[in-house]
């Protein structure tokens, strides 16, 4: 359970597509205010899109402004394969472009 | 996701449209092997294709179409010519890639079968056997790799249109080499305003390979308004091109691009150039036009009560409005009509395969192609015309060496011809072969226990037989037809769409179908007639003129003709025809009408004037019924009948000769 000296940590489900991420956001994002800090394991995720990437950008990023720390940690080989189509770092960081993983 | 299905749904309309561009000119490159615009043509039909399918991640078809394109983009560099022989492959080529596009449609894996007749047109497309026939004398081009700077930045509703940019990053990689890349995020300055299904996303790359700045574009053609896209050739990759590039996390705050990208003008204009035309569901446009039906119906009564009530700014007011009722009648029923040339088209290349598959030289010629019919019939008239131009080649037609024998041309013509008439179109299937054999038919006829006494059959009677089920006087029953299966339903499908064929024929000279569809669909100006208490109508095209039956003719038990200007008009009594009680009215009247070049007069009682109409076919429990073609209502809100010209000819006729004899 979660306490103040313990980080949160969250298994995704295995489908983190268009269909996925507008529910993902809400919990996710409810759950980063909530305890201020997360882990989130994405081992469990099998299938992931762009708009799925995204999300997992978008939730990085807003963390960083917020001052939350969100870790995410073990992605999958679906995830990634997007990583690096896109030229992402671990950290959910797009990386400059002569840069790559 | 629907939009998804209706983008795939659109790819399919267009690549089956591009398909028919692409076999259209390499029929036409049959005859000359170095039009431009043909060859233009098919490159551009193989290569859009490819670059869709590629979208939608339909890699066999990709796979395939590649080295169709390899070949194409020789011959449109002049490096060789096609010859007769690679021209066949090509259509072969079509026809694989329709085949697997089918299989996306319903969805099945790739057979076996079409795998290893894909890997035989694979290697007959390789340049191996392609330089066999190089003419040319230009060096075949080694195209450099080119290194280019790619700047795509998605649009917000990329999700909710079905795209997926990981798809066109795959894509361009199969292209060539994604050597660099970074991702920009536009995520808006509130958090509030994130929604996680619109597409904030972005991506700069450069990308190294020997696609041109053109296929670079097509990559992205299917998206061109959906994103703010830019391609710039780079010199060199180094430092100097990433300097503008600077920090690791690049989420805009702004919500804006900075750098200054433009929208490609050539991949806008391709879809303008493709002409002001809209896809509209066939359902949506019957349903209109029943509307207007119904509206037709409406104003005719608005108009009955109008003229009834002798208030005069009423009367012009309904007049006015019925006017304008009219014009979006017609204006309604133009948009169902369609070229029948399109249909037409189709048999060039079914001419073209046939001849080949039975050894004989056989050219096509069409007229007519602008006439227009309704999309319903057109559809429907497809598979009748098929089977008779197979007939008129497979029987029609003869052999090269007995024509030659015979004194005639050694290549058989084919005459495809469509054209207005009276309120009907007509399409006529001619051939300079051998003609029908009169007796032979007859023989099978009487064999076949179809006739039982051939003396009163006229020539055209005769070769009306052959519509028969289960006929033919086909010695050797060909893989095309013969089966004695194909005319009877041939004449089914015509008669179905209200049409009638009949056959003229000389031995040794020719063949002639003919077909008659009317024109007319729902909504029609009619003449009304009035018989006892029955309303009948006919088509107001057909009517020539009225007169008055004259005094002495009658209460004649039979009056089956008057002299109309020292001419013969041969009479047809509804009331008789149609077993009408009631009492005649003193002076009977006679509509004249002409159907199919001949001349008819109706004697009715009364002459009720013109009406616009809506026909609506009769019910199944009527079909049997003769003479009757369908039934409306009038403004009065009663009944009429339209009649069945061409049988009532047909009867009339009949009728006549049996008083003769």
């Amino acid at each position: 359970m979660d306490s103040p000296d313990q980080t949160m940590l969250v298994q995704l489900d295995p489908e983190l597509t268009i269909y996925q991420v507008t529910e993902r956001h809400t919990i996710l994002t409810g759950l980063l205010k909530r305890h201020g800090e997360l882990q989130v394991d994405l081992s469990t995720v099998a299938d992931i899109d762009s708009a799925g990437l995204q999300l997992l950008l978008q939730l990085a990023y807003q963390a960083k402004r917020d001052g939350h720390t969100l870790q995410f940690v073990a992605p999958s080989a679906a995830v990634t394969k997007m990583l690096t189509l896109f030229n992402i770092n671990s950290e959910f960081n797009p990386l400059a472009l002569q840069d790559s993983l | 996701m629907s939009t998804m299905f209706d983008a795939l749904q659109t790819f399919m309309a267009e690549s089956a449209s591009l398909l028919e561009d692409m076999e259209h000119a390499l029929l036409v490159m049959e005859s000359n092997a170095t039009d431009t615009e043909a060859i233009n043509a098919i490159f551009r039909a193989a290569h859009t294709i490819k670059g869709s399918a590629g979208l939608f991640g339909l890699d066999e078809v990709v796979g395939f179409t590649h080295h169709v394109e390899t070949l194409l983009d020789r011959v449109r560099n002049t490096e060789i010519v096609l010859c007769t022989a690679q021209i066949s492959l090509l259509l072969e080529c079509r026809d694989h890639i329709a085949e697997l596009l089918a299989l996306v449609t319903t969805e099945t894996a790739l057979t076996p079968a079409l795998a290893q007749q894909g890997l035989r047109l694979i290697t007959l497309l390789t340049p191996e056997a392609a330089s066999l026939q190089t003419e040319s004398s230009a060096v075949p081009t080694n195209p450099l790799s080119q290194a280019w700077k790619i700047q795509v930045q998605f649009g917000r509703d990329l999700f909710r249109n079905g795209m997926e940019p990981s798809s066109f990053l795959n894509y361009l990689d199969s292209l060539g080499q994604i050597i660099a890349l970074k991702t920009n995020l536009e995520f808006p300055p509130e958090e509030t305003l994130f929604e996680a299904e619109s597409c904030y996303l972005g991506v700069e790359l450069h990308f190294l390979g020997q696609a041109t700045q053109q296929e670079l574009e097509a990559v992205f053609e299917f998206i061109r308004d959906d994103c703010q896209l830019q391609i710039t050739p780079l010199q060199r990759i180094d430092a100097d091109a990433n300097s503008d590039i600077t920090t690791a996390v690049d989420a805009k705050s702004s919500g804006k691009i900075e750098s200054n990208t433009k929208v490609s003008e050539s991949a806008k204009t391709h879809s303008i150039a493709a002409g002001n035309l809209i896809r509209v569901h066939a359902n949506k446009l019957d349903h209109l036009i029943n509307l207007v039906g119904e509206l037709v119906i409406s104003t005719a009564g608005v108009n009955t009560l109008a003229i009834g009530s002798l208030n005069d700014a009423l009367i012009e007011a309904a007049s006015n409005t019925a006017h304008l009722v009219e014009e979006i009648r017609d204006s309604a029923m133009r948009l169902r009509m369609v070229e029948i040339g399109e249909t037409f088209s189709r048999f060039k290349r079914i001419v073209r395969d046939l001849s080949k598959e039975l050894g004989k030289e056989i050219r096509l010629e069409i007229s007519g192609e602008e006439t227009e019919l309704d999309k319903s019939v057109v559809e429907q008239i497809g598979d009748p015309l098929t089977h008779l131009i197979r007939n008129a080649l497979d029987h029609g037609i003869e052999r090269t060496d007995i024509r030659l024998a015979a004194g005639k041309p050694a290549i058989g013509t084919l005459i495809l011809k469509a054209y207005h008439e009276s309120g009907s179109i007509i399409i006529e299937i001619k051939d300079d072969g051998a003609g029908l054999n009169r007796d032979r038919i007859l023989q099978k006829a009487l064999e076949k226990g179809l006739i039982s006494d051939e003396s009163r059959l006229t020539d055209s009677a005769i070769y009306q037989l052959i519509f028969e089920p289960g006929f033919s006087t086909a010695d050797a029953v060909s893989n095309i037809s013969g089966r004695g299966v194909g005319m009877d339903v041939v004449k089914r499908n015509i008669q179905a769409l209200r049409g009638q064929i009949s056959i003229f024929s000389e031995t040794g000279i020719g063949t002639t179908f003919r077909i008659r569809l009317p024109l007319t669909l729902a909504i029609i100006d009619g003449f009304v007639l009035g018989v006892a208490n029955a309303h009948y109508v006919v088509p107001l095209d057909m009517v020539q003129e009225c007169v008055e039956l004259p005094h002495i003719q009658q209460h004649k038990s039979h009056h089956s003709y008057i002299e109309l200007r020292s001419e013969p008009l041969p009479l047809l009594n509804l009331r008789r025809y149609f077993n009408l009680q009631g009492v005649e009215s003193r002076r009977q009247n006679v509509l004249v009408v002409q159907c199919s070049g001949r001349k008819l007069g109706l004697v009715v009682d009364e002459l009720k004037g013109q009406m616009q109409t809506v026909i609506k076919p009769l019910g199944h429990i009527f079909e049997g019924l003769r003479g009757i073609s369908g039934s409306s209502i009038m403004g009065s809100g009663e009944v009429a009948l339209m009649l069945d010209m061409p049988v009532l000819m047909e009867d009339a006729e009949r009728q006549a000769s049996v008083q003769i004899n």
